[in-house]
């Protein structure tokens, strides 16, 4: 019997979750900055508004590459509690290592050579730079998010974030190279619903 | 007689005391002698790795901040730009007459990263704008948070107070790159080294102290120094990666 209605329920099941992402609640942003000066590169994340609110992690892990002594991406953006695979993929005999000073995760990998992967798991949210110890041109950023909803703002100034449930939240700019003060505005989540939120961004 | 007698003998030893290192001490005084040294990653064999690679043919193009090939060795041997700095644990360093630190935009060479101007809170950063037009700038921080210096009119100077300490680039709203680099240490106590090294503090009030150091891309160790009147204390500092926690 349970296996006759098996394929129903899943269909049942993924027709549910497709429901449910299509209709969970979204937030719609635009980011404006002074008349005539270029959107800067940047991101803007949820936090929650109850700091005891947690949100699982994403159980796939990101890729760091080293070949050709560069981080690739030189910028990763991750959620808390995510796991990063650095890949010494060159292909040669090289060594690398990775390490971070940076307060939300201090930690060195050691050294490895082709073609081997160690992980860091980032627990903290914040800036994290990262160095190889013995080339002098190797560094990266991994910025780690309190929660896995997050998105890049266009350079058009436009973004949005899906995914998050309702609730209050506190939404926050990141900027890899900041020209501006990062902005924090409260929002709050509706079911079926869009949040529209305009951010404008200043050096004060 | 006796107290000038005592003051005599006293101030006698206190100089052999300091001359037995080769550091003069200021009567009352007290010393640091710091060695700074640089550490390579343990377990690293230059020799088998790629220390003697400088690019090839696939290589990302060398740049003007990368000049040698991305494969360049950090030179442990050769570092440089290492800050050195002492924090009184009771109270507060004495205040130093504050310095000027001149610099103009646009920046006519490229800065070293590796090489930053070194200041201490309060002392000014004095900009001239060589452009003819009027500039807007602003220190960028390595926490990534911004301080506005403000507007400056084309062929004009201006001054701002430096307040806050750490590593920090000097921004403006016209050009896309920084126009320099600065490191601000919280104590007036400061010196800049490089590895191999021994540098000398010899006018110190007695007491506690934390010292530190910075290096735009190697942590430093840290110690904590009980300074006694007369004396010189020696300590170390190692610059590297091996004391951080390690991932397995």
């Amino acid at each position: 019997m349970a296996k006759r209605f098996s394929p129903l329920l899943l269909l049942l099941f993924a027709t549910a979750t497709i429901h449910a992402q299509t209709t969970r609640p979204a937030i719609s942003g635009t980011v404006k900055v002074e008349p005539g000066k270029p959107i800067p590169g940047m991101i803007v994340y949820l936090e929650p508004a109850d700091p005891s609110v947690q949100f699982p992690s994403p159980t796939e892990p990101a890729l760091i590459s080293q070949q050709g002594a560069k981080f690739t991406p030189s910028l990763l953006i991750i959620s808390v509690g995510q796991r990063v695979d650095f890949f010494n993929d060159e292909n040669r005999p090289i060594e690398h290592n990775v390490f971070s000073q940076s307060p939300p995760k201090q930690f060195d990998l050691g050294l490895w050579r082709p073609p081997i992967k160690k992980s860091v798991v980032f627990e903290k949210p914040g800036l994290v730079r990262l160095f190889c110890s013995i080339h002098r041109y190797m560094d990266g950023v991994i910025y780690v998010c309190p929660t896995p909803f997050f998105t890049t703002v266009s350079p058009e100034g436009t973004f949005s974030i899906s995914g998050a449930p309702p609730g209050d939240y506190i939404l926050k700019t990141w900027q890899r190279t900041p020209r501006y003060s990062e902005q924090s505005q409260p929002i709050t989540v509706n079911e079926g619903k869009t949040t529209v939120v305009r951010l404008q961004m200043s050096r004060k | 007689m006796k107290s000038l007698l005592l003051f005599l003998t006293t101030a006698i030893l206190s100089a052999t005391l300091g001359c037995a290192s080769g550091v003069k001490i200021p009567p009352g005084k007290s010393a640091v002698e710091i060695a700074v040294r640089a550490e390579p990653k343990k377990g690293y064999h230059p020799e088998n790795a790629s220390a003697s690679y400088v690019g090839g043919p696939g290589d990302q193009v060398s740049t003007s901040a990368n000049p040698s090939g991305q494969y360049t060795p950090l030179d442990y041997a050769g570092l440089y730009g290492i800050v050195i700095w002492l924090e009184p644990v009771t109270g507060t360093a004495p205040a130093a007459a504050p310095q000027n630190l001149p610099l103009a935009s646009p920046n006519q060479k490229q800065f070293d990263e590796s090489s930053p101007r070194v200041g201490t809170i309060g002392d000014k950063l004095i900009i001239l704008n060589r452009s003819t037009n009027t500039d807007t700038f602003y220190l960028r921080f390595d926490d990534g948070s911004i301080a506005d210096i403000g507007t400056i009119g084309g062929g004009k100077s201006g001054a701002y107070l430096l307040k806050r300490p750490g590593a920090q680039s000097v921004v403006s709203d016209s050009l896309d790159r920084p126009i320099d680099r600065l490191f601000v240490t919280p104590s007036p106590l400061y010196k800049i080294t490089h590895c191999n090294s021994t540098i000398t503090f010899n006018d110190l009030a007695p007491g506690d102290y934390r010292l530190k150091s910075w290096h735009y891309r190697l942590p430093g160790s840290t110690a904590n120094l009980t300074l006694v009147p007369n004396k010189a204390a020696k300590a170390t500092v190692v610059i590297g990666v091996n004391a951080l926690p390690k991932v397995p």
